[in-house]
């Protein structure tokens, strides 16, 4: 299984509809079972589109500010599907178990 | 081992795929092309390998770009094998993701060995270059 059988997969709504596609893979650090730090899938970055993220997600990216806010316009749609709110079929999609709606928007979460 | 404590997230198409890989001596050995995911036994999914190959890269393509490179790699006789580099190997993780010594010898791609001993290597003057 590789990032790229995630990236840019269709999601689907609990009932099979399609809803948008992946747009990144969120990973946090976390123990793994023999004392190192592993990278552990946190959740799916989700849009209409598969416009990429350029950073300014992250706190410390500030400008140039014409782009920082061409891409917030862009993305000001795109949500963010926690680790439970999916179920990943690696190559094929990421099915939602629940509404796209009840996403977080990918702005709001910190 | 890099400390991941630096980052609350990665997010692997921004922050890792596409990264340029280097050596302890900054020395480029390539980009990271693609991520090896194992599933645990929990259900949860873990970053375990970087993938380093043109053939992996053209995996990630569409359909079109994906026969012309594979056509092109099989001329100039790259192997379909991925290189692959241990999460657990990475000492640093931005602005270039840095790896052990041991785990650079094995992100050498052969291609360009293979160019650099058979004719880089027979060019005047070239013993004198920066690697």
């Amino acid at each position: 299984m590789r990032a790229s059988d995630f990236l840019s997969a269709p999601v689907l709504s609990p009932e099979g509809a399609r809803l948008g596609v992946v747009i990144d893979i969120r990973t946090r650090p976390e123990p793994t079972g023999d004392g190192e730090i592993g990278l552990i899938v946190d959740g799916f970055i989700v849009g209409k589109r598969g416009w990429r993220l350029f950073g300014y997600e992250r706190k410390r990216e500030h400008g140039p500010l014409l782009l920082k806010w061409l891409v917030g316009l862009i993305h000001r749609n795109t949500r963010y599907a926690r680790w439970e709110d999916v179920e990943p079929q690696p190559g094929e999609s990421v099915r939602l178990t629940c509404s796209w709606e009840s996403l977080p928007f990918l702005r709001d979460v910190h | 081992m890099v400390e991941w404590h630096e980052f609350r997230w990665l997010d692997l198409a921004t922050q890792v795929l596409d990264r340029q890989i280097v050596d302890p001596d900054e020395n480029s050995l390539g980009k990271v092309d693609d991520l090896e995911l194992r599933e645990r036994d929990d259900g949860r999914i873990e970053v375990v390998e970087l993938l380093l190959g043109d053939r992996v890269l053209a995996g990630r393509l569409e359909h079109l770009s994906r026969r012309v490179m594979s056509q092109f790699l099989r001329l100039i006789g790259e192997s379909g094998e991925p290189r692959r580099i241990p999460i657990t190997a990475v000492l640093r993780a931005a602005p270039a993701i840095m790896v052990t010594r041991s785990a650079a010898k094995f992100a050498v791609s052969p291609v360009e060995e293979r160019l650099r001993r058979s004719v880089i290597a027979r060019i005047p003057g070239s013993g004198h270059a920066s690697v």
